[in-house]
C-alpha cells in the first residue's frame, strides 16, 4: 500500500477515534459513516429517538472536515427548509432558480433526521441528489459535492411509495439503548460530552478522496466468487437482497479493503455485506448464515464494524488489541480514576479468556495480555 | 469425552475456579467495593480443592489468572459450560447425564482428565464475610 494511502487511513482512525471518544457502544456507527463516506454511498440509522444517533453523525462530521447541513424533518417540511428559498429576483423574470447556499445541495456531509416524514416534492429531488450527486429544481441543475447522506428514523417504513427512496440508503445500521450493565459508563461519558472533539483539527477531506480514488481503482474480481456464494447463501436463507444492493456491495468492500491497507480485496473484506442487509432480523440470520465465511474478517481502520459484522475471532483479537493499547498508554493518576481504569483493564483481560484457549489466542492478542496482567498485578 | 475451541464464545455469566486459582479470585474480590459485591452471587466448597463458582452480568465479573468464564448453552439451559470450549458429546446428551447425578443449574469444566460439576442451587449473594470464611477454610 502506498505511504500516502496508509497516511489517510491514519487520519481515519484518528478521526474515527477522536469521534467516537466518550460515546458508549457507538464506535461501529461512527465507522460505518466513514466507510460509506470511502465507498460514496449512503448510511440509514435505524433506532429509537435518544439513542445518540444525530451526536455520532454531528461529532464524526466535526472531525472529518467539510461542510455539513443537518435538518429535522418534519411532515411539514418545506423543499425551501432544505433546498434553499427560490430567488425572488430571478423569478421576477419569469426564472425559477434556488438560492442553495448554505443548505443540503451544497454540502459535503449532510444528517437528516426523520428522513421518511419529508413530502413527495422532497424525497423526489433527495432521490436525485442522493442517487446522481446532482440538485434539480426548476431552472437550477447543480452538481452537489456531497460525500454521504446519513438519514435517521425510528423505524423503517412501510409504505412501498417509500421503498425506492429507502433503497437508496445502502448501509443499515441498526441501534439499540445502551443496555443496564454499561449505565455508568454511559452517564460519565455523557457527563464530559458536550464539548468533547470541538478542540481537535479537522481531518480534512483531502484524505477521503485519497482513500476513495483507492477504493474505486481497486479490483474485486478476486472475491467475486465468494461475494456470489454469500448472496446465494443469504437468498437461500429466505433473505431479500436486490440486483442493486448486490451490486453495489463492491463498492463497499472495495472501501473496506482500501481502509484495511489491502490493495485489491479479499474475503477479509466481505464483512460490509452484512451492514447491506436491509432488515435487522435479516442481518442477523446472515451473520449466522455466513460466519465460516466471514471469520477472517478484519480492518485495522474499522475494527469494530468488522467484528460486529462478523464475529469472528480475527476482528475480535484485532478490537482487543487496540482497546487495550489504547487504555494501557493512558494510565490515570491515582485515586477513583485509576479504579476505574483498573477495572476497564480487568474487563479486557476477562474478555480476552472467555473468548480464547491459549491455543487458539493469537500472538499479538497474547503479548497484550500478558501486559495488562502484568499492570494488574501491580496494583493492590 | 475430549473438548474443543468454540467460536462464538458462549456469553460469559459466571466464572469459577479451582484450588489456588479460586483463592487469588476470592482474594482479588475482598478488594471491590460494597455495591460491586452486590451484584454477584457465588457458591463455594472448601473441603479438599478449595472450588469457587460467582455468577453475575458479565460487566460485573471479576478476573484473576487460571480461572475459566462459564456461559449457558441455549441446547442445555440447566448448565454453565466454559464459554470457549465445546464438548465433543451433544450439549442436551451432556445435560441430561449431568442432571441425573446432581440438581440443575450446574457449573462443568473440564479439570485434569475429568469432568469438575458444581451445583448452583445453593448460590448466594457474596458479602465479605463469606469471602474471609471460604479464605480461612471455612464454610
Amino acid at each position: 500500500m502506498s505511504t500516502e494511502i496508509q497516511a489517510a487511513s491514519a487520519s481515519l482512525r484518528r478521526a474515527i477515534q477522536t469521534a467516537s471518544s466518550g460515546l458508549i457502544e457507538r464506535e461501529t456507527l461512527v465507522e460505518l459513516i466513514a466507510l460509506a463516506a470511502v465507498a460514496e454511498e449512503h448510511l440509514l440509522i435505524v433506532g429509537p429517538p435518544g439513542t445518540a444517533k444525530s451526536e455520532a453523525v454531528r461529532r464524526m462530521s466535526r472531525t472529518l472536515g467539510g461542510r455539513y447541513f443537518e435538518y429535522l424533518l418534519g411532515r411539514f417540511t418545506e423543499p425551501s427548509e432544505l433546498f434553499g428559498p427560490v430567488d425572488l429576483r430571478k423569478l421576477k423574470d419569469g426564472i425559477v432558480e434556488t438560492e442553495t447556499t448554505g443548505m443540503l445541495p451544497e454540502a459535503e456531509l449532510a444528517f437528516l433526521d426523520e428522513v421518511f416524514l419529508g413530502s413527495t416534492a422532497i424525497l423526489n429531488t433527495l432521490l436525485g441528489i442522493l442517487n446522481e450527486r446532482t440538485f434539480r429544481r426548476g431552472h437550477t441543475k447543480i452538481r452537489c459535492p456531497l460525500r454521504i447522506c446519513v438519514g435517521a428514523t425510528n423505524d423503517l417504513p412501510q409504505d412501498d411509495t417509500l421503498s425506492a427512496f429507502a433503497d437508496r440508503f445502502l448501509l443499515r445500521f441498526f441501534v439499540e439503548p445502551i443496555a443496564d450493565p454499561l449505565l455508568e459508563e454511559l452517564l460519565a461519558g455523557g457527563w464530559s460530552l458536550k464539548n468533547a472533539g470541538q478542540d481537535a483539527e479537522p481531518m480534512g477531506l483531502q484524505h477521503l478522496d485519497i482513500l476513495t480514488q483507492a477504493a474505486r481503482s481497486a479490483s474485486v474480481d478476486e472475491v467475486r466468487d465468494s461475494l456470489a456464494h454469500a448472496i446465494r447463501t443469504i437468498r437461500s436463507a429466505g433473505v431479500a437482497l436486490s440486483d442493486r444492493r448486490a451490486v453495489k456491495t463492491q463498492r463497499l468492500i472495495a472501501a473496506a479493503a482500501a481502509l484495511a491497507g489491502r490493495q485489491h480485496p479479499t474475503e477479509a473484506d466481505l464483512w460490509p455485506l452484512i451492514y447491506a442487509v436491509p432488515t435487522q432480523e435479516g442481518q442477523k440470520l446472515v451473520r449466522d448464515s455466513l460466519r465460516e465465511l466471514l471469520e477472517s474478517s478484519e480492518n485495522p481502520t474499522l475494527p469494530s464494524a468488522a467484528e460486529q459484522a462478523s464475529r469472528g475471532p480475527v476482528a475480535r483479537a484485532a478490537r482487543l488489541v487496540e482497546s487495550a493499547q489504547s487504555l494501557l498508554q493512558t494510565p490515570p493518576a491515582e485515586g477513583q480514576a485509576q479504579r476505574a481504569w483498573q477495572l476497564k483493564l480487568e474487563g479486557i483481560a476477562r474478555e480476552i479468556d472467555a473468548g480464547f484457549t491459549p491455543e487458539t489466542l493469537p500472538e499479538s492478542l497474547a503479548q497484550v495480555r500478558a501486559q495488562i496482567v502484568e499492570r494488574i498485578q501491580r496494583s493492590p | 469425552m475430549r473438548w474443543s475451541a468454540r467460536w462464538p464464545p458462549l456469553i460469559e455469566c459466571a466464572v469459577g475456579a479451582v484450588g489456588a486459582s479460586a483463592q487469588a479470585l476470592v482474594a482479588r474480590l475482598i478488594n471491590r467495593e460494597t455495591e460491586m459485591l452486590s451484584l454477584l452471587r457465588g457458591v463455594a466448597r472448601v473441603e479438599g480443592d478449595p472450588v469457587v463458582v460467582i455468577l453475575g452480568d458479565r460487566e460485573a465479573l471479576p478476573w484473576s489468572e487460571g480461572v475459566t468464564y462459564l456461559g449457558q448453552p441455549s441446547s442445555a439451559p440447566g448448565l454453565l459450560l466454559p464459554t470457549n470450549l465445546q464438548p465433543s458429546v451433544p450439549e442436551a446428551l451432556l445435560e441430561r447425564q449431568l442432571c441425573a447425578r446432581a440438581q440443575p443449574p450446574l457449573a462443568t469444566w473440564p479439570q485434569g482428565d475429568g469432568l469438575l460439576l458444581v451445583p448452583l442451587g445453593a448460590a448466594r449473594p457474596l458479602s465479605r464475610a463469606k469471602l474471609e470464611a471460604f479464605l480461612e477454610g471455612r464454610s
